[in-house]
């Protein structure tokens, strides 16, 4: 049975709200875990700021305000935070209270991994409330000097917060929704919720049950994550056009031909045009020769007969692919990116085309296996490419949006975008207070004037 | 799950001679706290970002608080519940009770200290976050800086400040946590 004990400083906060969380949060939970074993749930009103679980029974702090008119008003922020707040230790029922990790060891294994699962519940409850585990926001945390790994004993924990709560949280987050896609991790997360129901994992038992589990290697995100004070910051630092040759001179040479007259022309001879200088062979046309009419992508058969040889050299096969090679004219690209943060990370890019296009790629982390700091991508796309940007949905926590564009873009200061905007967004009215005007009509006018 | 039915207000708990007075209010709340309180997300914690910023030649500085931490602060501080998702004057409260508890000296290479002149640029809210901007002009000759940073740290004892000082691609962390109330960084 879901309970709510609440003395009349809870309100309609409580009385509308709290029972409500409790049987939601039990619903999530089970669904990723197992079924709720006890007969009571308890949501107790305790008046302090926050939260503490116990088997079966929760204390969350929120209340009401009491008005000169007798009446009990709560503010949004207050809201928000009893719903997370319940969920959050009920959420505790099942860890570490049912899956029983040792939180005097290793606070994150309780903290992170309800934090993550208290995330999922709160969006399924309210998607419209911002629940906060969005990945960008462990950014200031990651790239910060004072920090230790989340696998650290606890009691040598620096700021317990960041370390065992949302960092961990965010991780699994990302695991979830970057890495391992949700059907793959689900299975693997609630098979390990099954084996370690009412026993005492320790974080060997929780990295190695959700590979098994998974059949996927997470050893590097979990290095990475968990044993590293990395953050994740992936540069593309340049993307290089490439055009594949024909073999066929009297196209390649043309070609090459085109590619130097493309540059710019001398600045110097040009100046002397302007000058009105002739140069001497304008002047005296008998010294023109040969030369003057070829230059070195001038085709001449000796290039043609080795093309043909070259041709009659291939196997029937090879001769396919390059005459489908060279009839599809494809463009293509090598993408040169670096780690810069030191936590290896899949490659999410979004290429944007000169037709107007857009094309999503998800490369797996596996990419950096052999470079983990520099790596290059070859992409052949049949358009044209405009731009590409990393991570464009913000889904892995990197740290410097700068050089996620290629070619760059100028990313505001948080400051600098607050004053463009007028100082401020919509979001800072007071449209409970607004909403109480009247509405002006002519004869108001007529007055004020 | 099935034995779940709705139960509201089973039972309901009186608190007899609860303090009302605003006075007695902050007392209330330290006196509520309890060590090892598992707070739901994690609160009790703000971040600081102090920016170089070369495009416009000031120090950027942007405080990020949850909004509910910095609710029951303002209420403590003003003696009455603020609304700060709902009120622009709540808001302006907290802002203007955060900067009177955050400070920047500045040293120059010949070990002089100026005390910079922050000025307040504003607040705003994103998502579970309420933001509040100061900035300064950026001084020519800089060696180290020393920061004070006591907003919410006054209030609980287990709040830990962040600060990330940002200047020429490198980042220099201050951790406020503890009895700390100062720590300088050479840049
Ligand atoms: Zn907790």
């Amino acid at each position: 049975m879901a309970m709510s004990y609440y003395p009349k400083e809870g309100g309609t906060l409580w009385s509308d709200l709290s029972t409500e969380v409790v049987i939601h949060t039990l619903e999530v939970y089970s669904r990723f875990s197992f079924d709720f074993p006890y007969p009571t749930a308890i949501s107790l009103n305790a008046g302090f700021l926050g939260g503490m679980e116990y088997p079966m029974i929760t204390f969350n702090g929120p209340r009401t305000t009491l008005q000169d008119d007798g009446s009990r008003t709560y503010s949004l922020a207050e809201k928000r935070f009893l719903i997370g707040v319940v969920i959050h230790e009920v959420g505790h029922f099942y860890f570490p209270m049912i899956v029983n990790s040792d939180e005097r060891q290793w606070t994150w294994m309780d903290e992170g991994i309800n934090s993550y699962l208290d995330s999922v519940a709160g969006r399924e409850w309210d998607a419209e409330i911002p629940w906060g585990v969005e990945p960008r926001y462990i950014v200031d945390y990651m790239v910060s000097q004072t920090q230790v790994p989340i696998m650290t004993q606890s009691d040598s924990v620096l700021r317990l917060g960041p370390n065992a709560y949302s960092k961990p949280a965010t991780a699994i987050n990302i695991l979830r929704e970057t890495i391992m896609g949700r059907e793959l991790f689900d299975f693997a997360f609630k098979e390990y919720s099954l084996q370690w129901e009412f026993k005492r994992p320790t974080p060997a038992d929780f990295f190695r049950t959700m590979e098994e589990a998974s059949g996927i290697d997470l050893d590097w995100f979990w290095r990475g994550w968990f044993y590293t004070t990395d953050h994740v910051d992936i540069s593309l630092n340049r993307v290089y056009e490439m055009r594949m040759d024909t073999e066929n001179p009297d196209i390649d040479y043309a070609r090459q031909r085109e590619t130097e007259k493309a540059l710019p022309p001398s600045l110097y001879i040009q100046r002397n045009r302007e000058e009105g200088r002739q140069t001497w062979v304008e002047r005296n046309t008998d010294v023109r020769d040969f030369y003057d009419d070829n230059d070195q992508f001038t085709v001449t058969n000796k290039e043609r007969n080795s093309y043909n040889s070259f041709l009659e050299g291939l196997e029937d096969w090879e001769r396919e692919v390059l005459d489908r090679a060279v009839s599809e004219d494809l463009n293509y690209y090598i993408l040169e990116l670096s780690n810069e943060g030191g936590l290896v990370m899949p490659v999410i890019l979004e290429m944007e085309y000169v037709d107007g296009s857009t094309e999503e790629m998800r490369l797996p982390a596996e990419i950096w296996r052999k470079n983990a700091t520099q790596v290059k991508k070859l992409i052949v796309s049949q358009n044209e490419l405009l731009s590409v940007a990393i991570d464009p949905m913000q889904e892995t926590a990197d740290a410097d949006i700068e050089n996620n564009y290629y070619p760059r873009r100028i990313i505001p200061s948080r400051i600098e975008s607050f004053k463009s905007e007028g100082g401020g967004s919509l979001i800072g009215r007071d449209v409970m207070q607004d909403i109480k005007t009247e509405l002006k009509t002519d004869e108001d006018d007529e007055q004020d004037n | 799950m099935k034995m779940m039915s709705r139960t509201t207000s089973l039972s309901t708990i009186l608190l007899r001679g609860r303090p009302r007075t605003a006075l007695l209010a902050p007392l209330t709340l330290l006196c509520c706290l309890m060590p090892g309180l598992s707070a739901a997300h994690e609160q009790k914690t703000a971040v600081t970002r102090i920016l170089f910023n070369e495009s416009t030649g000031n120090i950027e500085v942007m405080h990020r608080f949850f909004i509910h931490d910095a609710e029951h602060a303002a209420g403590v501080v003003f003696g009455e519940a603020q609304n700060l998702m709902e009120s622009a004057d709540s808001r302006k409260f907290f802002s203007n009770y955060v900067i009177n508890r955050f400070a920047i000296a500045a040293e120059d290479s010949g070990g002089e200290t100026t005390q910079l002149n922050l000025e307040y640029v504003g607040e705003e809210i994103e998502g579970q976050f309420l933001w509040v901007y100061q900035e300064a002009k950026q001084l020519k000759d800089l060696s180290a800086l020393s920061v004070v940073h006591v907003a919410l740290r006054d209030i609980w004892p287990d709040q830990a400040n962040l600060v990330n000082v940002e200047k020429d691609g490198q980042i220099y962390s201050l951790s406020f946590a503890d009895s700390v109330e100062s720590l300088r960084v050479e840049l």
